[in-house]
This record gives structure tokens, C-alpha cells and sequence, in this order.
């Protein structure tokens, strides 16, 4: 099987979906280009977070369409300010123009890659050390509440993606000593536990529903 | 002047080693902050100066090829210095080369000698290059003029400020200029932007018609320009000190190139630039060249190239994806950087395998991995 992904965001994602993409599907191995595809492969292509998402999207149509050994396209996107259903709408409701060749599964990351990535528990100390971290505590303990659910950060002015972004930068911070995120450097994430650690939380408690897009889209 | 290609091998810990890196008439240096891009046009700029100034010099050793009149060129230079810090010419060596005939030696220097055109030379300063001790010579002259040629555009300093200033123009240079017609006596005038702008307002009438037309369709809301004298802005100075000024379509005053916008400033001086490169074909650089400017002026360059029939070599950088967008993969230059090593790509190298998808060239570009890998 051969998978296309396309995923909206900066650096983050792609290396994310590189690394995560094997643990839930040892078979699949990465190649660069799209072109490059033979057995068992996937390619990834990023929008690179610049605002022609769709055209990204069209063009990832068109070369599926073009390459017969393609079985299958994933679309990745953050909802972000949007509900999951609005986001998944707006997405089907551009596919449903566009013709495809293959099927089409749709990620909806909501609100955004690292919401997902609270969902890992043991990144949360009981008692965090950093007194922004017992703050954001304070306003949402993601370690036991869905991140999904997690608000924006009136008095810091931060919508809940930059909220959840910066919840996670705090909360690996604070845990692992000199250790920091960001978009371009999401090295913690990519390893096996973090991402089994997820996949756990997601199992035994009715959190981070939106990452079973995810888990459908590869196994 | 064409570059065909250029390579360093640095010897200092500080300085970056260059593969041999090939060029187009156009050259697009693209990769990540910190890859080396700025330092490749200041290597270049640099060499270039060591081969036609005795003041320039600089520790490594470069191998460039280039074109001049129809002939090409191959330069090799070695640079070494003691405990002192004394720098000298270890090796030279200057030849043309053609596909049909055997490569002509015309300069061999080393420790020990030093021949021009199959002769002996007597001793001569190790601290200067062949390229400027036998400038007049019939061989050299013409690779003198070829590093002349070579020019540079870099914003980060104070270069705008620089350029727009009032300066008084030489009768001398007028009268000089005036019989000559030749524009490569404007381009090696150094004369700041209002100076040339005045000269080619009153000589090369055509050239200057056109980059008013240029920089209107790019600014469209100025409506009158115009080259005044300082006077008109209450700058009085003996002799006559022109300015460019411009009238904007709300305001009925003339306001002088000192008082413009940086981008308006900036267009102005590429566009009088691109149209002052002599015919025989310059090298012209700029690095980062979108910085500071609006949507509305960055799209000016990539068509300015396209439309003016231009002899010269472009070599510029950009992050910008219109303007990666807008030149062919072909023309690009992909650096990346281990340590003091920087690697590169050539465009020629990727357009097969963009070729084969559909995405955007910038979308390929910002997923292909030798652009996103890290630099270490």
C-alpha cells in the first residue's frame, strides 16, 4: 500500500507524521518526493503554513491521480478556532468538487497537533515548579480533563491553539530540564513512547477524540 | 562578464568552504537563514576585489571560470600567511580554456616564478595579484576588466541612506561623459542615485525614460518626476547639486529622493542599476533584496528581468516565495551548511524530479530534504 499525506503546517507535522506513521504502521517506509514511491511507501508533502492550504490540496489530488501505484491520500488539518465538524464540513465540502482516484481520509487535528500532545500524561508533573505552569494548571489540568476541551487564555490573549502550544512548551520545560519545543523542533514527540503514550490516553479514557482520525488513517 | 563557475576552499576557521558551484544567467540562491547565501555573494564580491585592488586581501585558495569577449577564463589563486599575519600569493594560475582547443596558460606563479605568456617575470609584490600588477598587459586587461565588472547590492547598512544623498556633480565627469556616451564610465563612477539619474536624464534620455516608466507602473499613485536642483528643497551649495523628486497624486509638493520610502528608494536604485550595466555584460548581485518591501514592489524585479532584453548575470537571494516562484528551478542554487561546509544543489539537479508533480515549485522546495535538512 502507498500513502500520500498532505499536512497544512510549518515544520512540526512533517516531521511528526514521519516518525509516527511507522509505529502504527510498521510496513510503510518514507520516501522524499512523491515520484519516489514503490511498495509500502509514504510521501508527505507540507503546505509549509502559507494560506494556499487548498491549492496544496488540488495539486496532491492531481498527482495521485497521475501516479497509478497510489492507494490511498490523507488530509491533515488543525480546526483550530472552527468545532470539528465545521472544519471536517469545510474540507468535504471542497473534496466534493475535486475528483479523486483514490479514497480520501481526512484528519482532523483539533485543535491542533499539540492538543494532541497534552494528551500525554506523564509529561505533567503533580506538582509543576514553574509558576506558569500551575497557573495554566489551575485554569485546565490536561493531565485529567480532554485537552480537546482545553479554552483560550483570555488574560494572555492566546486562542486555545497558542494556549495548547504553550501549555506544552511549559509542561516539557518543566519537566525535562532544557528541553524546549517548538513548531521546528518537536524532537520529543517523535519518539515511540510519546507517541504509544498518546494512543493510551486516547484507549482508556474519552479524551483527544479527534487523534482516532489518526489511528484510522494508518492501521 | 559571466561567472560560469566558482569555488572556495577557505584556510581560515571562521571563513566557509564552497563547492564548486555553477552558474546561469540567472541565479537564484535560495536555502535557510544561516546557510551561507549572504556569505557566497560577499566571497564572491570579495575575490573579486583581491583580483583588481592591491588593498584587498584574503586567506583561502579559489578556483573560478568565467566568460569575457568570448573567451574563457579559469583563475586559480592560493592565499597563505606566516605567524605574523603577513599574507601572501602562494600560487597563481590563469588559462583559457575552449572545447576545441588545448587549455593556453597565460599566467603560472608560484614561490619560486613567475611567468606571464610563456616568459619569465622579474620579481614582483607577492602581496598583489597578476590580475592587477600586469593589468596593462594585452592578455590581462581584458581579465581586469572582467572583475571590474562585478557589483554588488547589499541593504544591510546604511548603503540607502549613502546612495540619496545631495552631492555636487563634476563638470569635469559631465563634459567627460557627454563626448564618451559610454554608460560603463557611469557604472564605475560611484556617483550616489541622484547623480546618475541627472547624467542619464541629460545623455542617455531613452535609459532614463524607461526606468521612470518602471518605477511609475511599480508606484502608480506618483504622477510627476523629475530631476530638480537642491535649491528647489533649500539645500544651497556652490555648483550644481541635482535631485530626483517625485509628485504624488494627493500632494501638490515635490518631494525629494532623501524623503521616499525605503522600498521606493530601494526599487529606484535596482531599476537605475539594471539599466546603467554596461553592454558588455556585468555581474550583479543583491542579497535579500524583498527586505522592506510591499507585495506592490517586490513583484517589480522578477518582470523588470523578464522584459528588459539585459545582457548582464544576476545572482540574488531570496526567502520571498513569489519570487522563488516566479524563477525557473533551473536557475536556482540550493545551499545548505555543516559546520564551515556548505553544500550546494544545483536547479538543473531538481527539475526532473519537480517535474513530476504537481505542487508548486516553492511548495517542493520547503519538503524537499536537502533545503529543510538542519544546519549544524
Amino acid at each position: 500500500m502507498n500513502v500520500h499525506v498532505v499536512v497544512e503546517g510549518v515544520v512540526s507535522e512533517k516531521k511528526i507524521y514521519r516518525a509516527w506513521i511507522p509505529f502504527l504502521n510498521p510496513n510503510l517506509s518514507y520516501v522524499d518526493h512523491i515520484s519516489l514511491m514503490t511498495n509500502d511507501n509514504f510521501s508527505i508533502v507540507s503546505g509549509g503554513g502559507f494560506p494556499n492550504y487548498f491549492s496544496t490540496i488540488e495539486a496532491a489530488i492531481e498527482d495521485v491521480n497521475s501516479y497509478s501505484n497510489i492507494d490511498k491520500l490523507v488530509i491533515a488539518v488543525d480546526s483550530e478556532d472552527f468545532t470539528y465538524s465545521e472544519k471536517k464540513n469545510e474540507i468535504t465540502s471542497f473534496l466534493s468538487h475535486l475528483h479523486c482516484t483514490v479514497g480520501i481520509n481526512i484528519i482532523i487535528q483539533h485543535f491542533c497537533i499539540e492538543t494532541w500532545a497534552l494528551g500525554n500524561q506523564k509529561i505533567m508533573r503533580p506538582n509543576p515548579q514553574s509558576s506558569e505552569l500551575r497557573e495554566y494548571k489551575k485554569i485546565f489540568n490536561v493531565r485529567l480533563s480532554d485537552p480537546e476541551c482545553l479554552p483560550p487564555h483570555k488574560k494572555e490573549e492566546l486562542n486555545r491553539a497558542q494556549f495548547a502550544e504553550r501549555y506544552l512548551r511549559y509542561a516539557l520545560n518543566d519537566k525535562y530540564r532544557n528541553l524546549s519545543y517548538s513548531k521546528s523542533n518537536p524532537e520529543i514527540m517523535l519518539h515511540s513512547k510519546y507517541f504509544k503514550s498518546l494512543c493510551m490516553r486516547y484507549e482508556k479514557t474519552e479524551h483527544i477524540k479527534s487523534f482516532n482520525d489518526f489511528l484510522l488513517a494508518f492501521n | 562578464m559571466k561567472l560560469l563557475s566558482y569555488e572556495v576552499k577557505s584556510s581560515h576557521k571562521d571563513e566557509f568552504n564552497f563547492p564548486k558551484i555553477n552558474f546561469n544567467k540567472l541565479n537564484l540562491i535560495v536555502g535557510n537563514s544561516g546557510t551561507g547565501k549572504t556569505r557566497l555573494l560577499n566571497t564572491i564580491f570579495n575575490v573579486s576585489s583581491m583580483a583588481v585592488q592591491k588593498s584587498s586581501f584574503f586567506l583561502g585558495s579559489w578556483e573560478i571560470t568565467f566568460e569575457h569577449n568570448s573567451i574563457n577564463y579559469k583563475w586559480i589563486i592560493e592565499t597563505d600567511e606566516d605567524e605574523d599575519e603577513n599574507r601572501w600569493i602562494k600560487k597563481e594560475l590563469i588559462t583559457t580554456f575552449s572545447e576545441t582547443e588545448n587549455d593556453k596558460i597565460i599566467v603560472k606563479r608560484n614561490d619560486e616564478n613567475f611567468i606571464y605568456d610563456g616568459k619569465e617575470m622579474p620579481k614582483l609584490s607577492k602581496k598583489e595579484s597578476s590580475i592587477s600588477l600586469l593589468r596593462e598587459e594585452n592578455l590581462i586587461a581584458p581579465i581586469f576588466e572582467a572583475f571590474s565588472l562585478i557589483m554588488r547590492r547589499n541593504f544591510s547598512g546604511s548603503e540607502l541612506e549613502t546612495e540619496t544623498s545631495y552631492q555636487p556633480i563634476s563638470q569635469t565627469f559631465y563634459s567627460k561623459l557627454k563626448k564618451s556616451k559610454d554608460l560603463k564610465d557611469l557604472f564605475e563612477s560611484n556617483l550616489g542615485l541622484n547623480c546618475r539619474l541627472y547624467f542619464l536624464s541629460e545623455i542617455f534620455t531613452e535609459l532614463y525614460e524607461e526606468v521612470c516608466r518602471q518605477f511609475q507602473s511599480t508606484f502608480p499613485f506618483v504622477k510627476k518626476i523629475k530631476v530638480v536642483d537642491a535649491d528647489k528643497f533649500g539645500f544651497h551649495y556652490p555648483g550644481k547639486v541635482p535631485v530626483f523628486a517625485l509628485k504624488e497624486d494627493s500632494n501638490e509638493d515635490w518631494v525629494p529622493l532623501s524623503k521616499f520610502s525605503s522600498g521606493m528608494k530601494k526599487v529606484l536604485l535596482i531599476l537605475t542599476d539594471i539599466f546603467i550595466l554596461p553592454s558588455k555584460g556585468c555581474v550583479y548581485m543583491i542579497d535579500e533584496y524583498e527586505n522592506s518591501l510591499g507585495i506592490n514592489a517586490i513583484n517589480f524585479f522578477p518582470s523588470v528581468l523578464f522584459e528588459a532584453e539585459i545582457k548582464s548575470q544576476f545572482i540574488i537571494t531570496s526567502h520571498h516565495p513569489y519570487i522563488i516562484g516566479n524563477v525557473p528551478v533551473k536557475d536556482w542554487i540550493i545551499l545548505n551548511r555543516k559546520g564551515n561546509s556548505i553544500f550546494s544543489k544545483q536547479g538543473s539537479e531538481l527539475e526532473e524530479r519537480y517535474g513530476k508533480s504537481k505542487q508548486q515549485a516553492f511548495t517542493q522546495l520547503i519538503n524537499d530534504p536537502f533545503f529543510i535538512e538542519n544546519i549544524e
